[in-house]
């Protein structure tokens, strides 16, 4: 997949993501508060933009590099943390938080979408992988 | 067996086509002699100029600029750089990173982990990291896309 490509539908995970937290929020202040969320008209596309910085160091961290695993684990946990400063600090940037209980809100929101990203990801590899497994078996070698 | 031979004037309509009941040893000799990968690589062991049948090679990697072959027998350093190997061993050797050609007959299978990480287990069962980037490239060498 070309670069491009994946940044692209990174940016359309993450920020399908974002949405779908945001979507949960609002419904839950609708039905359990009795209010209505008010957006500006700028926050759709504060939702693409931080899907699109939250793409790019997925393409520096996330790529295998030969044989060394070992960094693997530092890599994740770095991207883990470049995401989180890009998200919070979009959060500020955008005025997200109103007060400490929203910012705490949207980190939680970030802890969700991480792992629900890489879940899809990983699904999405599976395709992949099964098809290339299969071509595999039809050239190997016998040892 | 019959043998039928056809002239063709594109480069891109140039194949060809095995049929055969199974495809024992004579029938995979005549598929790796067609891919053009039937040969041999001047290798260094030890000081000791040797060559490497380019069959028995699991992947090749370059280090500090440097180049390794690896085999089920050991590792060999080579002079050739990792982009002429590229293309002098043929398709089925494939770019698995930046530094790493595969021989994708000695890939067992593949596994996707969770973290997005793509593994291979060759016949060996050593793992190599598959890089996403060359992903497609394999998949056109397998004919997927």
């Amino acid at each position: 997949m070309t670069l491009l490509k994946r940044l692209v539908r990174h940016t359309m995970m993450i920020a399908s993501g974002i949405l779908l937290v945001v979507g949960l929020e609002t419904a839950y202040f609708h039905f359990f508060r009795g209010y209505d969320a008010v957006f500006s008209w700028y926050q759709p596309g504060a939702f693409l933009l931080t899907g699109f910085f939250c793409s790019m160091p997925g393409l520096l961290l996330t790529d295998g590099d030969g044989k060394r695993r070992s960094f693997f684990r530092l890599r994740i946990v770095l991207h883990w943390l470049l995401l989180f400063g890009v998200v919070i600090g979009m959060g500020f940037v955008f005025e997200w938080y109103s007060d400490r209980f929203s910012c705490g809100v949207i980190a939680l929101a970030y802890l969700l979408v991480y792992p629900l990203v890489w879940i899809v990801t990983y699904w999405m590899d599976k395709k992949d992988v099964r098809e290339i497994n299969d071509a595999l078996k039809t050239i190997q070698d016998d040892e | 067996m019959l043998v039928q031979f056809e002239i063709v004037t594109d480069k891109e309509q140039e194949g060809a086509w095995i049929r055969a009941v199974e495809k024992n040893p004579q029938i995979i000799e005549a598929i790796r002699l067609l891919e053009g990968n039937a040969g041999r690589i001047a290798v260094m062991r030890d000081g000791q100029k040797l060559f490497c049948d380019v069959r028995t090679i699991y992947y090749v990697e370059s280090v500090d600029k440097r180049t390794f072959v690896y085999t089920k027998d050991g590792c060999y350093e080579t002079k050739l750089r990792l982009y002429e190997l590229e293309e002098e061993l043929g398709p089925l050797y494939a770019r698995c990173s930046k530094a790493m050609i595969v021989n994708l007959r000695k890939v067992r299978q593949l596994n996707s982990e969770m973290g997005g990480r793509l593994c291979a287990t060759l016949l060996n069962g050593e793992d190599i990291v598959i890089s996403r980037s060359y992903v497609k490239e394999i998949k056109r060498r397998l004919k997927l896309s």
